[in-house]
Order: C-alpha cells, then sequence, then structure tokens
C-alpha cells in the first residue's frame, strides 16, 4: 500500500524533483501532506478528494499520508495535485506499483477531474531531464513548454481518467506539439518610423543598442523619451534560441501556467510603474518571484520618470545591474533569480519638467531642482554609459520621415556581430588612434571627467566606431560618444 | 426539565438509526460510547469495516438540517472518541468509517431516515 | 587701537548699518567714540529707536573686540591666500564706492582688489536664463574684460555666473557674495568661485560664516551697482533683483545698459522695461565701450594676449574639414543638437562628433544641455 510518483517544484527559476510518496495504511481515515507543504499544497486535499470521487474512483478509507521528500525543501504551489492523486490511486493498487517511478507528473486539479496548467513547467521538465526522468505527464497548456525540453518524452492529459488510461497502457498517449521560436514579438513595440524629430536621441539608442549601454534620456514632457525607449527592444538583435529558452524559462516561472508558453525571439521589454516596490522590481516576497530585473532578462528594463521611483528602490538596483543576478535570501533557502538586462531611463530635467526647454518657462526653485537631481544620483548614475538631453519637439519636426526599426536593427546586428569577432573586453586608452587619444585627454581635462567617465567613453566610442564598421577608435568616434557623457 | 425532554428525544432518535442500520445488515458494537475524549451514539460493523455513527434528529428544518449540525469540532470529539474505541479493543488496524444518520421527526410514525456514508473521514 | 578696528567693531553691530555709523562718527567725532556710544547717545545721534539702541549696548558687551581684531589680523595679515579686509579709512577702499550714500563700512575680499581699479561693469540678470540669455552674459562678459573692463557680478546662477565664466577667459572679474566668503551660494558655483580669487576678486560685506540670509541680498545689490561705473542688464523678469540693481544703479548715478529681447518672452521684460524707462539700448560690447568712452584702441596686456591666441584658432578652422565648417557656419544663435542637425541635413553622428571637436578648439560653447553657440 506504497507508491511514489515523481513532481517538480520551483525555486528561483531552477525545478527540483520532488518524490510525492504516498502510504495507505489501516486506521482512522485521515488525509495528511507532510514535507513542507505551502498554503496552496494543503488544499490540494480537497482537490484531490473531490477530483477522484468525481471521476469515479473511490477514495480510500485509509490513514492515507502522503510525504514530499526532500523534506527540507519548501514546495509551493499547485502542480502536485496530480501526483498526489495518481500516487493514491497507484498505492491502492491501480496503477502498477513501478509505473510511476519514472514519470514526471505535474498538474493542478479542478473538483471535477480536470487538469489545468501550472508554471514553471519548462525549468521542471529541464531538471527532470537531469535526474534521468525520461517521461512526464503535464497539462495540455503546458504540452508545448515540456515538449521543447530534449531528452523527456512529454504526454498531455485532459483529466484524471486520461492520466490513468495513459499510465495503464489503455489510452494511446497525446504527444505535444513543442513551442516555436517566433520572431512576432516584435510587432508589439513601437517602431522607429514613428518618432520624429529627435535625432541625436535616436542616434543614442542605436549606440546604445549596438553596445548594450544603460541609457538615460532626459527632456521635457511630451518630447518623446517614452517612445524611443519603447523602439529600443525592436533594434535589439533577435535573441539566440538558448537565450530565447532562458527567457521563456523565467516567463514560465512567473505566468503561472496561465495560457500556453511564448517562445519569442524579441527581448523582452519591461516598464514597471514607479509606484513599484523594491520586491517589485528586483523579486522577492515570502515565496520568492521573479521581479521585473529578471523579467527583463536578455532584454531592456525601461524605468520612466525615474525621479518618482524610491529612492531605496533605485538602490537595490545597483547589485543585480552589476552581477546580472539577484541573490535573495530568505529564512532557510535562497534563489538567484538572473537579471541581466539593459537599463534605460527616463527623467524630467526638473520637477516640472521644462528646464531648458525652448517651449515652455520652468517654474521649479533652484532648490527644488537640486532636490530632483539628487534622488537619481549616485551608484545608479554610475551604471549609465549614455545620457541625452532631448528638447521639445519643433513643429517642423512632425513631417520629418525616418528610418525604421528594421533597418536600424540591421546596422545594430552588423555591429554586434563586428564586436563579437574582436572580443576584448579590457579597453583602455591603448586602443585608440593617436588623435583619438588627443581629444579624449583634452576633454577628459574640460569637461573634468572622471576615470570612470573617460572608461566609459572609450567603451561607448568602440560601439561607434563598430557601427561605422571601423577597426580603429578614431578621433570622430571619441568625439560622439563623448556628447553622450554623463552630465546633471 | 427541558434538558430531560431533549435526553428522550436523542436516546429515540438513537434507537431508530439502530434499527434502521440492523435492518441493513450492521452488527450493532456499541451505543452512546463514552470516553473522556467524546462520545460516540453508536457504532457498528459493516462487514470488516467498523462504522462510527452520529445520529441526529430534527423536528423542524428551521435551525438547518441535521446533518449540518455535525460541524468540525463535533467530528474532531467523534475522530478522538473513535481513536480511544479502537486503542482501547485493539482494532487499530483495521479500516473504518465514520456515518451519520440524520432523522427527520415529522411526528410520532412518520419519521425519515437519511443515512450519510463515510460522512467525514 | 585703530579707528579701523573701531569701525570694524561699528560693523558687526546690530541695528547699525553705514548711515547711522556715519553720523555717530560726524557727531561724536570719532569711531572710537562711537563705537562706544551709550544708549542715550545712540539714540540722540545715531537716530536709533531706545530698544534698537539697547540691543546695541548688550550686542556689544559681548563683543570682545580686541580679541577678535586679533584673531582676524592674524588670519589675513601676511597676505595669506589674498585674503584681506578694507575698510572706507583705507586709501584702497574702491572709490567708486565713495561716492554712494551708504558705502559699507568694511569690505572682505579674497583675490587680486588691484582690479576694481580699473573700468568695472556690472552685469546682471536672471537665475534661470534661456541659452541665448547666457550665450549673451557670457559673450558680454569675454569681450569687456578682453578691454581690460573688469566685470562686477552677483555669483548668482544664469546670466551672473556666465558673466563671471566669459570675464574669467580674457580678464578679471568681481563677485560680491550675499554671504560670508566660506559659505559660497548658491553651491553649484563652487567651482567658479574657486578659479575667481585667481583672476579676479571675492568680495562680501558680511563676516565669514554669514548664511546666504534673504535679507542680505539688497546690500549686496547695492554693492554691485556702486562698485560699477553701468550695469549691463541681460535678461531679467518684471519685479526681479536685477531690476532692483538697475534702480539701485540709477539711484548711484550709473549707467544702466539692457539686452533687448522679445517683447513676448518673459525673461526679456525686464530690460525692455528698462530700456523704455530710458535705458542704453545695446546690441553688444562696442556699445558700452562707447558709452565708456572706452575706445576699441585701449587694449591691455591681457587682452593682447588673447589676440594671439586668435590667429592660431583660425588656421584651426582652415584645418577643419567640411563637415565641421557646415556646422561652424550654420550655428547662428543658441541651436539645440537636433537643430543644427536638421538645419544641416548633416547625420546626427557627425553633428554630435562635429561639435564637440568643435567645442574641444575653442570654437563653440554648450550653453545649457545640449545647446551649443558659436564663440566670437
Amino acid at each position: 500500500m506504497f507508491a511514489v510518483a515523481k513532481a517538480a517544484t520551483v525555486l528561483g527559476v531552477n525545478g527540483h524533483i520532488v518524490d510525492v510518496e504516498v502510504d495507505l495504511a489501516r486506521g482512522l481515515p485521515s488525509f495528511e501532506i507532510v514535507g513542507l507543504p505551502d498554503t496552496a499544497l494543503r488544499e490540494s486535499r480537497q482537490r484531490v478528494r473531490a477530483a477522484l470521487k468525481n471521476q469515479g474512483y473511490a477514495f480510500p478509507m485509509h490513514r492515507l499520508t502522503v510525504n514530499l521528500a526532500p523534506g527540507n525543501l519548501r514546495k509551493t504551489g499547485s502542480a502536485f495535485d496530480l501526483a498526489i492523486a495518481l500516487g493514491i490511486l497507484a498505492a491502492g493498487g491501480l496503477i502498477p506499483e513501478n509505473r510511476l517511478q519514472d514519470v514526471l507528473v505535474l498538474g493542478e486539479l479542478s473538483l471535477d477531474g480536470k487538469i489545468r496548467g501550472v508554471g514553471g513547467v519548462l525549468p521542471m521538465a529541464m531538471a527532470a531531464v537531469c535526474e534521468g526522468i525520461t517521461e512526464a505527464l503535464v497539462p495540455v497548456d503546458n504540452g508545448s513548454e515540456a515538449g521543447l525540453v530534449q531528452g523527456l518524452s512529454a504526454v498531455v492529459v485532459q483529466d484524471l481518467a486520461e492520466a490513468v488510461g495513459v499510465l495503464t497502457g489503455c489510452r494511446s498517449a497525446a504527444v505535444p506539439k513543442p513551442a516555436e521560436f517566433l520572431e512576432t514579438g516584435y510587432s508589439a513595440v513601437n517602431d522607429l518610423s514613428e518618432v520624429k524629430g529627435q535625432l541625436t536621441a535616436r542616434r543614442a539608442l542605436e549606440i546604445a543598442a549596438a553596445g548594450r549601454h544603460n541609457l538615460l534620456l532626459v527632456g521635457p514632457p511630451g518630447c518623446g523619451k517614452t517612445m524611443l525607449a519603447r523602439c529600443l527592444p525592436g533594434i535589439l538583435p533577435p535573441l539566440s534560441n538558448q537565450e530565447a529558452v532562458e527567457v521563456a524559462r523565467i516567463y514560465s516561472v512567473a505566468n503561472g501556467g496561465l495560457g500556453q508558453l511564448k517562445l519569442t525571439l524579441a527581448p523582452p521589454f519591461r516598464s514597471p510603474h514607479h509606484s513599484s516596490t523594491k520586491a517589485g522590481i528586483i523579486g522577492g516576497g515570502l515565496l520568492p518571484h521573479p521581479g521585473e530585473v529578471t523579467l527583463a532578462h536578455r532584454g531592456v528594463l525601461f524605468l520612466d520618470e525615474v525621479g518618482e521611483f524610491g529612492r531605496s528602490v533605485l538602490d537595490v538596483l545597483r547589485q543585480p545591474l552589476e552581477d546580472g543576478v539577484v541573490s535573495l535570501v530568505r529564512y532557510g533557502y535562497s534563489v538567484k533569480y538572473p537579471s541581466e538586462c539593459q537599463l534605460v531611463m527616463a527623467a524630467n530635467p526638473c520637477p516640472c519638467g521644462f528646464l531648458g526647454s525652448s517651449i515652455k518657462e520652468c517654474t521649479c526653485t533652484g532648490r527644488e531642482i537640486a532636490a530632483y537631481r539628487r534622488r537619481l544620483s549616485g551608484p545608479l548614475l554610475d551604471r549609465i554609459d549614455l545620457q541625452v538631453w532631448m528638447d521639445a519637439l519643433k513643429p517642423k519636426d512632425y513631417h520629418t520621415k525616418q528610418e525604421s526599426s528594421d533597418k536600424v536593427r540591421k546596422r545594430v546586428v552588423a555591429a554586434r556581430k563586428a564586436g563579437d569577432n574582436t572580443c576584448d573586453t579590457n579597453l583602455g586608452p591603448a586602443d585608440l588612434s593617436a588623435c583619438a587619444r588627443q581629444i579624449l585627454e583634452t576633454a577628459a581635462e574640460r569637461f573634468r571627467l572622471s576615470a570612470r567617465a573617460v572608461q566609459k567613453t572609450i567603451k561607448v566610442s568602440r560601439t561607434v566606431a563598430l557601427l561605422g564598421q571601423s577597426c580603429q577608435i578614431g578621433a570622430e568616434h571619441v568625439a560622439e560618444a563623448l556628447t553622450y557623457r554623463l552630465s546633471l | 426539565m427541558a434538558g430531560i425532554n431533549l435526553r428522550r428525544q436523542g436516546n429515540r432518535y438513537e434507537h431508530m438509526a439502530a434499527g434502521y442500520l440492523k435492518e441493513r445488515g450492521y452488527k450493532i458494537v456499541a451505543r452512546q460510547f463514552r470516553c473522556r475524549q467524546g462520545e460516540i451514539d453508536i457504532i457498528a460493523e459493516d462487514g470488516a469495516l467498523i462504522v462510527f455513527v452520529e445520529v441526529k434528529g430534527r423536528r423542524t428544518c428551521a435551525f438547518g438540517l441535521p446533518e449540518e449540525a455535525v460541524d468540525w469540532r463535533k467530528q474532531n470529539r467523534i475522530r478522538q472518541a473513535a481513536e480511544y474505541f479502537l486503542w482501547s479493543r485493539q482494532k487499530t488496524d483495521h479500516l473504518c468509517r465514520f456515518d451519520v444518520v440524520a432523522v427527520y421527526d415529522k411526528g410520532p410514525q412518520k419519521c425519515q431516515i437519511n443515512h450519510i456514508k463515510s460522512a467525514f473521514s | 587701537m585703530s579707528p579701523r578696528m573701531y569701525l570694524w567693531g561699528l560693523s558687526l553691530l546690530p541695528h547699525v548699518g553705514s548711515i547711522t555709523a556715519k553720523r555717530l562718527i560726524n557727531v561724536l567725532g570719532s569711531e572710537a567714540k562711537a563705537f562706544w556710544a551709550n544708549t542715550r547717545e545712540l539714540c540722540a545721534a545715531g537716530g536709533l529707536s531706545f530698544k534698537n539702541a539697547k540691543e546695541v549696548v548688550s550686542a556689544r558687551e559681548q563683543l570682545d573686540l580686541a580679541l577678535k581684531w586679533k584673531v582676524l589680523n592674524e588670519e589675513f595679515i601676511g597676505g595669506k591666500n589674498n585674503k584681506g579686509l578694507i575698510t572706507w579709512l583705507d586709501r584702497d577702499y574702491p572709490p567708486l564706492l565713495h561716492e554712494i550714500p551708504d558705502p559699507p563700512l568694511v569690505l572682505y575680499f579674497w583675490g587680486k582688489l588691484e582690479c576694481l581699479t580699473r573700468p568695472t561693469i556690472a552685469i546682471v540678470g536672471r537665475r534661470k536664463a534661456s541659452p541665448r540669455g547666457i550665450g549673451w552674459a557670457k559673450r558680454l562678459g569675454r569681450e569687456l574684460a578682453s578691454f581690460g573692463i573688469t566685470i562686477v557680478s552677483g555669483l548668482a546662477l544664469g546670466v551672473d555666473a556666465a558673466a563671471h565664466a566669459g570675464a574669467l577667459e580674457t580678464g578679471m572679474t568681481a563677485a560680491i557674495l550675499g554671504s560670508g566668503l566660506d559659505r559660497i551660494y548658491p553651491r553649484a558655483n563652487n567651482r567658479l568661485a574657486r578659479a575667481i580669487p585667481k583672476k579676479g576678486v571675492l568680495i562680501s560685506p558680511f563676516p565669514s560664516g554669514t548664511p546666504p540670509l534673504r535679507g542680505n541680498f539688497p546690500a549686496r545689490n547695492r554693492i554691485i551697482s556702486g562698485l560699477s561705473r553701468g550695469v549691463i542688464v541681460v535678461e531679467a523678469g518684471e519685479r526681479s533683483g536685477s531690476l532692483i540693481t538697475a534702480s539701485l544703479a540709477v539711484e548711484q548715478n550709473r549707467d544702466v545698459y539692457a539686452v533687448p529681447g522679445d517683447p513676448l518672452d518673459v525673461g526679456a521684460s525686464g530690460p525692455n522695461r528698462l530700456i523704455q524707462d530710458g535705458a542704453k539700448l545695446i546690441f553688444g560690447a562696442e556699445d558700452v565701450l562707447e558709452e565708456m568712452y572706452l575706445s576699441r584702441q585701449l587694449k591691455l596686456p591681457i587682452s593682447q594676449e588673447h589676440g594671439k591666441t586668435a590667429p592660431s584658432e583660425a588656421s584651426g578652422i582652415s584645418k577643419l574639414d567640411k563637415s565641421l565648417g557646415r556646422l561652424l557656419n550654420c550655428l547662428d544663435g543658441p541651436l539645440h543638437l537636433d537643430e543644427i542637425a536638421v538645419k544641416t541635413n548633416l547625420p546626427a553622428a557627425d553633428v554630435t562628433s562635429g561639435l564637440i571637436q568643435l567645442e574641444l578648439k575653442g570654437l563653440v560653447e554648450e550653453l545649457t544641455k545640449g545647446v551649443f553657440q558659436r564663440i566670437g
């Protein structure tokens, strides 16, 4: 009267295989789940009981104990329902006892025994392959995710009876179609041809895209900062298949199994509202959940009106941006979320937004402006490689025709390719041509650039040179990079 | 005075329930089993299965159905008493079941009985 | 116990301004007697109310003048850092200040006081000036200073700072503070303030440690106009501090010049109103020079130095490639990078790169962020 089924839980963005051990013992009937279950998992008892009854199975009148091993790992979510139900049936002898040993079983049960989709199937299925599990039963909604994993033969099941049928061999298995890599995500963002005027800012965006530089846009309200930022994913090169799976993994965890997973090659674009909390931005909560930096992994994190964000919220961004990973430590365990994203921030030059604008008077006092600037000062600005001061649009700009994102993307892709070939991460003044070095030295003195600022300028000039398909960093490249130096 | 009256009513319902179970082949093991943990109205055997029965009767449905009166607190007391019973009779490896027998009292000769098997566990 | 010390002591007392002090000295006969005046004398000779006079006396009792004077002299004597104190008894007290009705008793200075012996012109204007206004202030400062004129201003943001910065490029400048010399306000101008003593002078009527209180600024404005032969108002709102300075200048019998602007522009309403009221309208530095009877030939060593650098710049232009020339030609006023790109029809990459190169060559300057103007 004992059976083991395999299920999985997610910690961070990694799956962990969990053994669901079911024991039926004589004695007073009871149903206990042990092994650090969370509330959603504890409630699984009611769902399993109802689902078994409604699918026509008798619920055993035994003392029923379900153990989730390893016992020290916190288990969350409702993905264990199906494994528990099948484990009970196997312990009761309805399914051959060792049939469940090498099958990953995932799915939430509805009260009538239908199987609902769950979150995190992709990382769970990947973990299963690592553990040597070769078969999987997954909900229909998650079929495309599970089908993506090499070395795992996944089967989709609609309800409990079908799952039993598949396991006992009296029903044929429905094999899911693996998700395809789509390039359609690009249509979701703005196209650069819609952006009017702002020639320098467009160029800065292109440089940022080509060199993965972090960008700060400063300008009066309505000058197109947000729109420009929304164009950035559209000019970034498409993700590689491996990167797309990385991103899909995160979204698989974050979405909680709502609908089919989209495996898009377009880099993600996240723009959290400025009222977001620390936990919302970097992830966290009692049961850790990926935050916006993680959701922007391999893509763009856009902070609009960055001055309005809480100071502490911006401060927690430093470490994730630096390391490319968020490590959250909670009592008893720690999780890591990847966070390699490109940061784009937009800010007004002053609280009213019109300082230095050619169309409207600024009404702020010096003190207000200083306080506003101070909010985005410090370590976060250190991460900014490019800064653009934008001016309000002029009426004649409305009619200008501009390049489309596709065209710009081609240049960016070419520059990235050239950059990958000549990969040298530690650039120094020695890599510049003689006149470029001279210009940099003059500028460093004139603009009082710090060593860090000089380093950043060299980095950006290299990108500029790559965009111009030039193998040497020349004076004009350094000069252009200097235009976008940080100056607040 | 009312208390005595109720006690008598309760006994009447229990009696009716026991008769009903006997008719259906149950073997009554004990009635009004009491211990520190609580009390069980009827303990019967259905083949190898031990059945703990809680009897509830009502004359009117104004306060809800009789079976609804068996709330989780009552269930817990019954469960603990059942545990004590199994232990004291050394029958802990038997399969068991908890039933509720509801009696709708609609007059001296017009009682309706509803037997809910495996009402809780 | 010198009269200078008592004069300095008088400047530290509350309610005793330069007019009261002058009257006390005249009536009582000496600075020492004025300083030690009793309540009755303060009321009768100084014209103070009884309450104020009592406050003066109690403040004087708490003030250990001799000791403080010693400390002050130890700080200044020896010419450390070019810091010092001048009183109106001193020979190098700016003669122009003696002309005004209420010259400050003492001035604390840091830098080259001799620059006040040259012709002086004040340039004042808005703190929140437009790029155009900043450009004007800088240009006027630079050009006038190159003729040996000392540019006087108030070290505020915007026009003031631009005028100082422009003057520092070619000549001398004097900044009048509304706070102690050790409390530079606004802090954004710290760097500028540190540069001034090397080529000009920082002046304050307030002792070290005085915070930039609201009430200090009228006194500062009076000194700005008092120290100058004329006041140029570049950009100012109506009822602004710059207009107050201008009206003080009129009271002090100084010339007022105004740079005209668009009648609808808020920032230009001040100078436009001044012109309506009779101020001299100027189009450039030459107009000011003519008014001051300084012919263009009058060039002082500094400006000759500047003249020497000019040809090398000119030869730099000839070496510049075509797109740089095109950029330079289109800059007929302050323009934003995007406007320049549209105007020259050059790609943004060439515009930004070109302007930085021009800026480093000293041919254009960035007025506000992203807005460039041609120099000269």
